[in-house]
Order: structure tokens, then sequence, then C-alpha cells
């Protein structure tokens, strides 16, 4: 049957043990990334700088809160989505993604609303981090240059910038850049994040130091330094009414959420799967890993946070901060950035740790754009939404309308931030809740996974399990209770309002465009001839 | 142009086909391609290339001591034959061919790269020739143009099988008229990949011999291109850039992507505007891009889920495409 009778089959690198199968020469026999490539990608997603803004909310949303007990059972929270998406990976690892995972297991009906769900909140999401960077980024750097480096001009525009406008427009700045790097061609979009990434890492590197090597009396003295006076913050604070109880485990417990916001996000290379699938190593080892190397430093600096600057000071402060109070005594917004500021007496390294800070936020912006972006693709070849959506720019590649849209909301939302919203907590904490819809959906996926496709998943490698129960189904449940604990927690909190006016109006637009988005697309594309209901049914092969 | 073997039917006023690609031998794609005619309600079934496999699993052992094997990481014990025919299914419908071996001859096996070479040669041959036979016993009572050729991961010679079956059409070999009009023009070669499979072929070649078959249709802006390489540099043909291992390469700011299309393909659509252009050869590209006046699809691959995406596109009576739709099978 071949060509000059020359067998074809070339074959796998040769070893001393057995081979488990032999392959030959094909098109798109990819081996798995390394374990580097996996942990760089991972945590490059978790945006550990963010943690440390925990550090100042914590103590004030949950005054008995014990700070490293808390990062530990955020930890321990952020193995849920881990090992969530990670096995559904191994089972489906070209789909990949909430879209296709409830989609495929439940109803694409399902699929499609959490989906929306999640895109929604992220395209709400960038102008929320965008927002962050002048109020806290660019404010704290002048402010703290300024201090350093006496000048009056900079400390003013220390609070020049958190005005609205000010606010707005650097903010909108923020979103225009990510915006323009994301048209690039992909490689250039990728090379920037890169490089972004790597100077975002630098804040919380050089906040660990700086808090090893100074003590709390270098604190109190460093606060003096900036007009404060740290016993009197927080006398201050205890007599507007901050208490900050003893150690309390609900307060721990609760509090965990917020530093899980930030950790529970290690899941990327969900969607990078080789072609050979191994669920041991490529869909848990690398993410695991990732989450231990995380969880690491944000242990750490909390541990030394709660010892230089002490957990009833940052409480105290923020707590001023956020409540008006004539007492607080800084021309910025309390922030951990802002602190650590304080022990540094060269414009340099305040400056660097303003532009990483910056770059931290930055660098969250670009792969949640990406995702967005994604989404739309995928909605708009499964005719979702009209194809125009998923045209790309011949030169670049990119989606320049999808990418317009998400920009055009982003702008949207962030006067709303900047003129409407209440504070920045209450929106924080609807930004947390509202993406939980949709890892719940998946969670459900995953726990009816080997009953609605029971051929798919005694086929798939993941299909184990402990006695009678499939490890999918148990790792569904867990991750259940985890985001039903992370959504309840955040609801209940009485400094963290998820039920604002502008967060219930979030809430209910975006949950009810959810619903109604499949059943409209059918409507429409049922009167031009489509039907799509075909688009994921699967196809009986007998 | 040559005249296709179907049974007759009107297409009526929209004529529904039917294309997917690059099942690398799944045989739980293949049944599930050949069941869209009635799932789908499709009038012409089109694959698109790459129908073979790219491994074999060995399962080693016999009736008195039960078979053992090492599928998807996971060690795999059969007690009887019962077992051992359900994993042979199994392995089958995600994409690889089982062999049943002695432990002895597993341990030759593993050293004797030519005999394993051979081996493939043996399987892919039986496997497709039994694959023709279930599409001739199903297709023969209906009424469907149907239409599959080899893609660049499958050995020249294969060709051979597809001639064999009864109701189905080796695509390469002619200019086909649909009854619904449009042309169809099919090209299953690529352009050079890292892995130097059997049918690639530099650009200029690809160019020239595109040249050649738009040469043998009458109107090429009607006309159906079943081209197995996307066109270059569009949303069907970004495939993850790899290291010198054959490892994706990704770094903190994400997986990274190349063209792995074809730029005389692309110039191709650009040039004649076919209604139509079907693609495969990417599976990690499914999508669907306007080129000038032509629809390319790509509807990727997920034959190792047993998954069969595919795309269903309306032709009008005016021999326009009128609609389209990407499925997950």
């Amino acid at each position: 049957m071949s060509e000059a009778n020359v067998p074809h089959g070339s074959l796998a690198p040769q070893s001393d043990t057995a081979q488990p199968f032999y392959t030959r020469k094909a098109t798109g026999l990819t081996r798995e990334i390394s374990l580097g490539s996996n942990i760089a990608l991972n945590i490059s997603n978790m945006g550990i700088a963010f943690a440390a803004l925990a550090l100042t909310t914590i103590p004030f949303a949950y005054p008995g809160a014990n700070f490293l007990l808390s990062a530990l059972i955020a930890t321990v929270l952020s193995v849920a989505p881990v090992l969530l998406f990670g096995l559904f990976t191994a089972a489906m690892p070209r789909s990949g993604g909430d879209y296709l995972f409830v989609g495929r297991t439940i109803h694409p009906w399902l699929g499609l609303a959490t989906n929306f769900n999640i895109t929604a909140w992220y395209l709400l999401v960038m102008p929320f981090l965008a927002f962050l960077l002048p109020v806290f980024g660019v404010s704290t750097a002048f402010a703290t240059i300024g201090a350093a480096s006496n000048s009056s001009t900079l400390t003013r525009w220390s609070t020049t910038v958190t005005e609205h406008n000010w606010t707005f427009g650097i903010a909108v700045a923020a979103l225009v850049f990510v915006t323009l790097a994301a048209s690039l061609k992909l490689q250039y979009t990728l090379f920037i994040a890169k490089i972004i990434f790597a100077v975002s890492v630098l804040c919380v590197g050089i906040a660990i130091i700086l808090l090893i090597i100074h003590d709390r009396t270098d604190f109190k003295h460093a606060v003096t330094g900036y007009g404060g006076n740290y016993d009197q913050i927080l006398a201050d604070a205890h007599k507007g009414g901050y208490h900050s109880s003893g150690s309390s485990f609900g307060d721990t417990f609760l509090s965990s959420i917020l530093i899980y916001a930030a950790l529970g996000y290690g899941y990327i290379t969900a969607y990078t799967a080789g072609e050979l699938r191994s669920v041991k190593r490529q869909a848990l080892r690398g993410k695991a890993l990732s989450l231990a190397i995380a969880a690491i430093p944000v242990i750490i600096l909390f541990g030394l946070a709660s010892r230089t600057m002490g957990r009833d000071f940052l409480g105290s402060a923020t707590y001023l901060s956020n409540t008006g109070s004539t007492d607080y005594p800084f021309a910025v917004p309390s922030n951990f950035f802002f602190y650590v500021d304080m022990l540094v007496h060269s414009t340099v390294l305040v400056a660097i740790i303003g532009i990483s800070f910056a770059a931290a936020i930055l660098v969250t912006m670009i792969p949640t754009f990406l995702v967005a972006t994604r989404d739309m693709f995928a909605w708009s070849f499964d005719r979702m939404l009209p194809t125009k959506v998923s045209e790309v720019n011949d030169r670049t590649h990119s989606p320049l309308v999808a990418n317009a849209i998400i920009l055009g909301v982003g702008v949207a939302y962030l006067a709303f931030l900047v003129w409407g919203a209440a504070t920045f907590f209450e929106v924080q904490a609807t930004l947390i809740f509202g993406p939980l819809i949709t890892f719940i959906g998946v969670a459900i996926a995953a726990i009816v996974l080997p009953f609605t496709r029971r051929e798919f998943y005694r086929d798939s490698p993941i299909n184990f399990a402990i006695g009678p129960v499939p490890v999918i189904s148990l790792v569904g449940l867990y991750a259940l209770g985890v985001f039903l604990f992370v959504l309840i927690a955040v609801s209940k909190s009485e400094v963290l309002g998820v039920f604002t006016h502008g967060g219930v109006i979030a809430i209910v637009v975006i949950s009810v465009i959810s619903v109604l988005f499949y059943p409209i697309a059918y409507m429409v594309n049922r009167a031009r001839g489509v039907d799509l209901g075909l688009a994921m049914k699967e196809l009986p092969p007998e | 142009m040559k005249m296709i073997r179907t049974r007759t039917r009107t297409g009526g006023p929209g004529t529904r086909l039917f294309f997917a690609s690059d099942i690398h031998g799944s045989e739980r794609c293949f049944r599930k391609w050949l069941n869209a005619i009635r799932h789908y309600r499709v009038d012409v079934l089109v694959l698109g290339g790459d129908i073979t496999g790219k491994a074999i699993v060995p399962i080693v052992g016999e009736e008195r001591a039960g078979w053992s094997t090492v599928f998807q990481g996971q060690e795999i014990w059969c007690r009887d034959e019962d077992e051992v025919g359900k994993l042979r299914q199994r392995i089958r419908g995600l994409g690889y061919y089982d062999v049943i071996l002695s432990a002895d001859e597993k341990l030759a096996l593993d050293g004797d790269p030519g005999e394993q070479a051979r081996m493939f040669d043996r399987v892919i041959e039986e496997t497709l020739r039994r694959w023709m036979a279930m599409a001739d016993e199903r297709l023969h009572e209906l009424n469907v143009e149907c239409f599959a050729m080899l893609g660049n991961d499958d050995f020249p010679g294969l060709e051979e099988c597809i001639r064999d079956a009864r109701w189905v059409c080796y695509a390469e070999d002619a200019v086909y008229r649909l009854r619904c009009g449009p042309e169809l023009v099919s090209f299953g070669y690529s352009t050079p990949t890292p892995w130097a499979t059997p049918r690639e072929l530099p650009e200029n070649d690809i160019a020239v011999r595109l040249d050649t078959l738009v040469s043998q249709v009458s109107h090429p802006t009607r006309a159906i291109f079943n081209v197995h390489c996307p066109p270059k540099h569009t949303h069907l043909d970004q495939a993850p850039r790899l290291d010198a291992n054959f490892k994706p390469v990704v770094d903190a700011a994400g997986a990274h992507t190349t063209s792995a299309g074809s730029a005389a393909v692309r110039a191709a659509i650009e040039r004649y505007e076919p209604i139509l252009g079907l693609h495969g050869h990417v599976h990690e590209s499914p999508g669907v891009q306007k080129l000038g006046s032509s629809l390319c699809i790509n509807p990727g691959s997920d034959y190792t889920e047993g998954v069969l995406r595919g795309a269903i596109v309306t032709i009008g009576s005016g021999g326009e495409v009128r609609n389209w739709q990407l499925t997950l099978g």
C-alpha cells in the first residue's frame, strides 16, 4: 500500500523502559509544557500583589482575623479551583473553559449563561483594576516620593490624582494602553505582558525585604516622618468605633476569602494541554506547585506585616481612611504599599515600588482582556453573536471590533466607579461575588459529569473513583462547598457590601442577560435557518 | 468533470453540507461523521483529511494470565476477552490503534523500530478498509454525496482504500460538481511541518498544484475549496509555537502561537474567490473567517475526546452560502 514499500512509522524516542505506546511522525503530537512554564504561567495569573492589598482590607473588615491562619486557609480553599479545572481539562483538553465544561456536561444554555456571566464580570474587573491605578498606585507614589524628596508639588499631586476627573483620565489611559497592547500581534502582546509581569513581582519582593529588616519601632518612626502618630491612629480609630478584638476564628475564616480572591486563579494552564494526555502530570502537578509557590510569599508577607506594622495599626488606619475621618493623617488612602514606602528613604526605590505596583495592576488586566476576547470569539463562532465580532485585523490578526466593545464597556463602568460607586470595598466585594456564580456552575457540572456523559466519562483519563464515588464528583462537591462558602461569606459581610445599590443592579442585569442570551440567540438563528440546538449536541456514533 | 456515485435526490432549495476533518484514527469520530447524515439531515458529506491515527497502544497478555496496558496514563487490567473487547473499543474510539501482543512480542517490538513502522502500515490500512466497508454499508441506502481525502498525516497509497469504497468518492481524484451547483476542488497536502509528515509540499508547489486544479473549474467564484491546510495568517491557522523538543512555548505571559497555514492557499482563495473554503490541519484553531468574499471554515478537532467537530453549511439554490454553523458532535 505504500510507496516503494517503505514503512512510514517514525517512532517515539526509545528508552530502557517499556513503551506504553508507539507513535509515528504526525502533526500535533506536541509534548506537555515544561513544569517551569506551567508554574510561570499560573503564577502570573494569580495576582500576588493583590493579596497584599488584603493586608489593609482584612483588619478593617474582619478585625479579629489572624493574618497567617487566614493566608493558610485561603491556600487550602484555592486548591478547589485548581483540582476542578485541572481534572476537567484532562477530560476536555482542547475544549477548555467553563463554556464547554458546563455546556457539554449539562446544557448549552447553562454553558452560555455561566460563560456570559463570568465574561461580563471580567469586563467590569478591568475598569476596577484601572481605577486602582490612580487611587492607590499613582497617588501613593507621588505622596511617598514627595515626602522623601521634600517636594510639596508631588505631595499636592498625590491628592490631585484622586480627584474624579484625574482618576477617570488616568484609568482610561490604562484601559486604552491594555486595549492597544491586546490589539497588537499576539506575540508582541505576550512580550509586553511578560515584561510587565517581571516588573510587577518587584514590589512584593522589596516589601518582604523591607519588612524583614525593619521592626515595629522603625515603622513607628516612619509613620511619624509622614506626619502621623502610630499610637494616636490606634486611639482615634478605637474612639471612632473600630473594634479590633483579639483573635477570632470566625473572622480569620471569613477573611480568607479576600486572599482567596488573589490566589484562586492558578489554573490558566488548563488551556495549554497537549494531545497525549496524562492526568497526573499535565493537569495537576504544575497547578498544585504553582499554588504552593505563590502562597509562600503571601504567607511570609502576611506574617511580616503583622510583626512590623501590626494588624491593629493596619485596621485602624484603614478604618479612619475609609470612614473619611478627619483624624486620618495621610494624603493618600490607606493601602499596604503606602506603608511599605514609608520604610524607604530612597526616592528611586519608592518609584520602583510604585511602578511595580502599577505593573501588577496592568499585568492582570492583559490576560483578563484576552480571556474576554476569546469568549466573545467563541460566541460569535457559535452564532450567538454577530460574526462581525470575530472579525480580525489583517495585519495584526487581533479582533478590533471585540476589543472596541470591551474598551467601551470598560470606560462606561469606569465612569460609574468614579462618580457613582458607594465605596471601593463595595465594588470589590461585588466583583468577587459575581464570578462565583460561574464557578458554582462548573462545580455542579463536575459533580454530574459521570452521570450525564457516561460514555465520555468512562473513556476519559479521569475515570477513577474512591470506592463507588467518582473523584471528579468529589472534587466538584469540594469546590461547590468552597465557592458557596466564599459566596455566603462575601454576601454576609456588613463591611463588604455586595448588595449595595450598584452591586445589586450589576448582579441583576448580568444575571438576566446571562439567562436570556441563549434563548434570544436561539430564536434569532432559528429565523434564519440555523438550529443552535445542534451546536453542542453529541452525535450518536451508532 | 467526474460524476459522483450517489442515488438521486434533489438537493432542494437549500443543500446542507457537513464537513469534518482531522479525525486521526478515532473510530467514534468516523462513525459520528457517517451518522451526521441522519442526525444533521445533510445532503453532502466531506471528510477533509488526516484520517489516520498517530499511535498504537499495545495490549500485553494472554488468556490465562489476563491482559494489561497503560492508556492515558492509567494502568488497565482485563481479566477476560469481553473486557479486552471493551478496552479495544475505547482505544479505537479516541484515535489510537490497538494490537494484542504477548510479553515477549512486546519486548521484541520495543527494540525494533522497523517492525513498529511495519505494524503502523498494517493497522492503518486494515482500519481504513474496515471503515470504508462500514461507510458502504451505511451509505448505500441513503441519498448523499460523500467525499473523503487524505491529509498531510496520511501515508500516500491509502487513497486506494477510499477509492475501493462503493459510496465514498476520493475527493482529490477530480473536480466534482455537486448536485446543488458548486464544484468541489480538493487538495490534502500541507506546507512542511516540524514532524516531516508524509504529504507535505513547499509553498511554490502548492501554488502550482492549486492553479492546475482550479484551471479545471468552470466557475471558480462558485466553487468550494476543500483544502486541508488553512490560509496563512488567519484565525484558522494559529497553532502553538513549539521548541526543539516539540513542547509548546509557554511563559509567564501565556502560550505563544504561530501561523501554521499556507500562503499559497491564501493567495489562491484571494485570487479565485470561491464561495467556501473548508480547512482542517490546525486542531487548536477552530473558527470562521472571511477572506474577501470567501467564507473560510476550520472546525478544529477534538478527536482525542471522541468528539467530532464539524461545520454544517447550507448552500442556496443559487450556489451561494446561505448559512453555516460549527458543531461539537
